[in-house]
């Protein structure tokens, strides 16, 4: 047989057949050692050099045709023996993986968002002294604005050492820091803190607060409605609106509570934001002087803002919990969730 | 405190609605919690914090504040406007026998008084105040308290013994309050006391012994300011508070006293009739406004927005603070001393930006890029950690830090933190391991799961033995169960300890046996110490089944703890390529028959200690125990691997190196090889 006279047949024999031994039959007959196309190659010595090269260059090109076509039909007829019924709506197999508590995923978030400008993450004992929780935080021992933190406080069994409670707030490692480390800086300062409070929906006697401190020679209040709107829309992933209110809280001055636009309703009013628009979203200011006299900067040479926000509340907003007390229910339902 | 709207606009002019009122209020003053409208009349419910409650818990300093904030008139300037000269001429004394308890006291006598029922309206305005009407002095005294901020008590003269003394009462000494209500005294409390007996806690109550009756014709009436913390703490002792004392603890203004008492008795002029008599006034030191200083340029850099002294001078005249001086760049402003917390500048500073308006305030990002070249390592592992638990399966709990006290039994109570004011039982002592907590989820979820792996990453807590100190540290713990767990759970644990520290780069794990008990909730003799380059970094075992019993957990329930403290200066942190070898490896199977009581570990030991070089891995995969093998035997199959980095090794070296191996464990162990 000539190529030409190949080329004509192969094909469509191997269109033809219908199983795996025919196609082998057929890959004996023009490609085996005694096949048709091996025939042609061993019949070249009598041609004159250039037409070696021309048939011989034809002849591998039509093997390299024949067996990709065979490779194609082998293919054809493996997948047809393979439809039969197949229910793709049989369960997929499951997969056990852990779930992280919705709690570290929103700590991870926030986190995240401030490393990214540029702040560190600082930690600090839960176990406190009375003079790091509250003294140095211009809330001396009968000031009445101590009773804003009801406080967990700890037996000692020698009554003269000093007083340890379980932090009220992360504020005190503001001072920890603040006491080892010289300005500038800005720092973040995720952790538990407690409160001796009867407990309810919105309310917990632990809970996880992420405080914020950023000191230097010329930082401002307006400094930080920059951080703290760019921090919220990258949380919510969308446009919030910042707003700055009149707040009290003894290690700032002057303080501000911080609200944002409601992100569910966009200012529209719903349940969660109680038709307002708005939520509360933290605390902040200016460090009092006083704070900064306890840790022995000079108060004229440096300034900054500190605020602080619940990271609890956060993931409730994010991930629509409507419960504060599921976070450390240790409920499987809930956690599996996430 | 809440606020009728109506009753505000006695002093001041409002022209907003109320909801309106409360938001611009809210905005620029103070937060107002709710609007309840009543009729033709709204409440604000304003909370009141520490700072605002000495000038704004009262309707007359509201009302400036309001008018402050909305530049609304305000109208209640007379109160404050020096008035005749009262009559100081009078028989009457009082004496302050300790200068720190009472900063001033001063009292008014007035005759001929009528004592009747109070007028309606003054009833249905004590009763917005949330008061109850008594009679007209009693009520007009506690009307000009809601109004003015400064506590009033009325006595009856003719049943005092000569004149006031404010003293700290004598031990034991007893008072019958105005409510009947009878208190044992201590030296730590200040009463108003006639010659006689105690006449009334300071700051506190009234007492029976000069009340107010029916018959009543000539009335001293007090204003007093006393020691906040005196104040406090005898409240605190005796365990009752009031409205009066709520005032007293957060402070007010000592130059109150006169402009009350001439309010007051104009009232009661007007409801009770009588004569305003004779006035005296122990006010040893008096109280004077401070004048400080006003920096734009000050201002501008801590607030990061310009005022011009123009604008600041408006908001001071709002606030009805006087400018005494002013320079080009400085005002001077006196501040009245209603506001006891505007100190220093910097509450200077927030009196204007509130006033201002903090929504005029500009976002600016913060000038310089702050580069911290320094890994948070705490932070980085515990993600680390948190994350590969998670992919090994297990969820992941947050548990109070708070223990039962009925768990004491498990633990050393020497090293347990204890609460002074714990919230119940239930929540008592701080957790001195994260397994123990581990078990309430445990017992809440065994309900609804039967196969559960969870873990915690967090603090614990001890007291040292014979010492005071606190230790505080990061612990990871797991727990897994399962129906038919059996000794197959603890391997499951350990494995995936093994592979946790594998992450964190940690190759010296050592499994010993406990040499002590632990937390009592552990068997011992199936639990072991976990060691990494010799330092103990925690422990793993099976769970006791008497304490799973209070739990309701049949199942076997397998624990874990790392102490990350100490395991975290351990880790290499990441893991480091090693090359692959060019050369195959060749894998011998050996099985043999050894006595139960032989560990693991010591065949391994033997096995390691007898080999060259050349065996790189001992697997063990398969272990069974049985009848046929005989009593306290068991059957254990390894695969040995062996493999060269230099050349492919000969079956002969391999033989060889096996033969070595098998002889070694028969001497040691009396194996039978099978
Ligand atoms: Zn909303």
């Amino acid at each position: 047989m000539t190529l030409q006279e190949i080329e004509q047949v192969v094909f469509a024999e191997i269109g033809r057949v219908g199983t795996a031994k025919e196609l082998e039959e057929i890959q004996h007959t023009y490609l085996g050692r005694k096949g048709h196309l091996t025939g042609i190659l061993r019949g070249l010595s009598e041609l004159s050099l250039e037409e070696k090269r021309d048939v011989g260059e034809k002849s591998n090109v039509l093997r390299g045709r024949i067996e990709t076509a065979l490779k194609d039909r082998l293919g054809e007829l493996k997948e047809k023996q393979e439809e039969r019924f197949f229910d793709i709506t049989f369960p997929g197999k499951k997969v056990v993986v852990g779930h992280l508590n919705p709690l570290t995923l929103i700590l991870k978030e926030i986190e995240d968002i401030f490393i990214s400008f540029g702040f560190s993450v600082v930690e600090g004992p839960e176990v406190e002294t009375e003079f790091n929780n509250f003294d140095a935080l211009n809330i001396p021992a009968n000031h009445p604005a101590r009773e804003m933190w009801d406080t967990f406080w700890l037996k000692r069994g020698n009554q003269k050492s000093e007083r340890l409670l379980l932090r009220t707030h992360t504020s005190p490692v503001q001072i920890r820091y603040m006491l080892t480390h010289e300005p500038p800086f800005r720092i973040i300062v995720p952790g538990t803190t407690y409160r001796y409070e009867a407990t309810d929906a919105r309310h917990e006697m632990q809970f996880t607060q992420v405080e914020g401190l950023v000191v230097g020679e010329d930082v401002t209040l307006a400094n930080f409605k920059a951080v703290i709107e760019a921090f919220f829309i990258r949380l919510f992933a969308q446009k919030v609106e910042i707003r700055l209110r009149p707040g009290y809280f003894p290690f700032v001055e002057p303080g501000v509570e911080v609200d944002a636009t409601c992100p569910r309703c966009k200012k529209k009013g719903c349940e969660l934001c109680k038709f307002s628009g708005w939520l509360e979203l933290g605390g902040a200011g200016m460090v009092h002087p006083n704070v900064f006299d306890a840790v022995k900067y000079n108060p004229k040479n440096v300034q900054g803002f500190a605020f602080g926000i619940g990271a609890e509340r956060f993931a409730m907003i994010k991930y629509g919990i409507p419960d504060i007390r599921l976070f450390r229910s240790g409920d499987l339902r809930f956690i599996r969730q996430f | 405190m809440k606020f009728s709207i109506n009753w505000l606009k006695d002093y001041v002019d409002i022209s907003l609605s109320s909801q309106e009122l409360a938001d611009v209020v809210s905005l620029h003053s103070l937060e107002v919690e709710g609007v309840e409208v009543k009729g033709d009349d709204a409440y604000l419910d304003v909370a009141l914090l520490p700072n605002r409650f000495p000038d704004a818990a009262n309707y007359v300093g509201f009302a400036r504040e309001i008018g402050a904030v909305t530049g609304g008139d305000f109208k209640a300037d007379h109160f404050f406007k020096k008035g005749k000269k009262l009559n100081t001429t009078t028989n009457f004394s009082v004496h302050i026998e300790k200068g720190e308890d009472c900063m001033r006291y001063s009292g008014l006598l007035m005759s001929g008084v009528e004592i009747k029922d109070s007028p309606v309206w003054l009833k249905e305005r004590l009763e917005a105040g949330g008061l109850r009407s008594i009679n007209n002095i009693v009520d007009a005294t506690n009307y000009v308290m809601l109004e003015l901020g400064q506590p009033l008590h009325a006595f009856d003269y003719e049943r005092l013994d000569k004149g006031i003394i404010v003293r700290r009462a004598r031990d034991k000494e007893r008072m019958t309050t105005l409510d009947n209500r009878d208190v044992e005294l201590t030296g730590e409390d200040v009463v108003i006391a006639d010659h006689k007996e105690v006449l009334a806690i300071a700051g506190v109550k009234g007492g029976r012994a000069a009340e107010i009756t029916n018959t009543t014709k000539t009335i001293l009436l007090e204003a007093a300011n006393f020691d906040p913390d005196r104040v406090v703490r005898t409240t605190r002792r005796i365990g009752f508070t009031t409205d009066a004392f709520q005032r007293f603890k957060y402070g007010i203004d000592p130059n109150m006293t006169e402009i009350a008492l001439r309010r007051v008795a104009e009232l009661i002029q007007k409801i009770g009739g009588g004569k305003v008599g004779g006035f005296v006034d122990a006010y040893p030191n008096k109280v004077a406004s401070k004048v400080l200083a006003f920096s734009a340029k000050h201002y501008e850099k801590l607030v990061g927005e310009p005022i011009t002294l123009k604008e600041a001078r408006d908001i001071f005249r709002k606030l009805q603070w006087d400018v005494k001086k002013a320079t080009k760049e400085i005002l001077w402003v006196e501040v009245p001393t209603w506001r006891r917390d505007v100190e220093r500048f910097e509450d200077v500073v927030e009196e204007v930006v509130r006033l201002y308006g903090y929504d005029t305030l500009k976002s600016k990002t913060l000038s310089r890029v702050s580069l911290h070249a320094r890994r948070d390592d705490q932070l980085h592992y515990t993600r680390k950690i948190k994350e590969r638990m998670a992919g090994f399966g297990f969820d992941e709990m947050c548990s109070y830090s708070f223990i039962p006290q009925a768990w004491n039994e498990v633990c050393d109570e020497n090293t347990l933190v204890q609460l002074e004011n714990p919230v119940s039982a239930e929540y008592y002592y701080l957790r001195p391991t994260l397994i123990l907590p581990l078990f309430r989820a445990l017992e809440s979820n065994v309900k609804f799961f039967s196969d559960i792996k969870m873990f915690e990453v967090g603090n614990v807590f001890s007291r040292e033995k014979n010492n005071e100190d606190i230790v505080e540290r990061t612990k990871l713990a797991g727990m897994l169960t399962r129906e038919k767990g059996g000794d197959h759970l603890f391997y499951e644990c350990k494995g995936t300890v093994n592979e946790l520290f594998h992450t964190l780069g940690v190759d010296q794990v050592e499994y010993r046996a406990r040499e002590e008990v632990w937390c009592g909730v552990l068997i011992q003799s199936r639990s072991a110490d976990i060691y990494v380059s010799g330092v103990r970094v925690g422990c793993l075992g099976v769970v006791s089944p008497r304490w799973l019993e209070r739990f309701d957990v049949v199942h076997d329930v397998v624990a874990f703890e790392l102490d990350l403290n100490s395991l975290l200066p351990l880790t290499e942190g990441e893991r480091r390529f090693v090359a692959f070898s060019k050369y195959p490896e060749v894998v011998r199977d050996i099985s043999f028959v050894v006595g139960q009581e032989v560990r693991i570990s010591e065949i391994e030991k033997i096995i390691g200690e007898t080999s060259s070089s050349i065996l790189v891995a001992i697997d063990l995969f398969d272990m069974f125990e049985g009848e046929r093998l005989g009593e306290g035997k068991k059957s254990l199959s390894f695969h040995l691997i062996f493999r060269s980095d230099q050349k492919t090794l000969t079956g002969e070296e391999v033989t060889g190196e096996f033969g070595k191996i098998i002889t070694a464990l028969q001497e040691r162990f009396d194996i039978e090889v099978r």
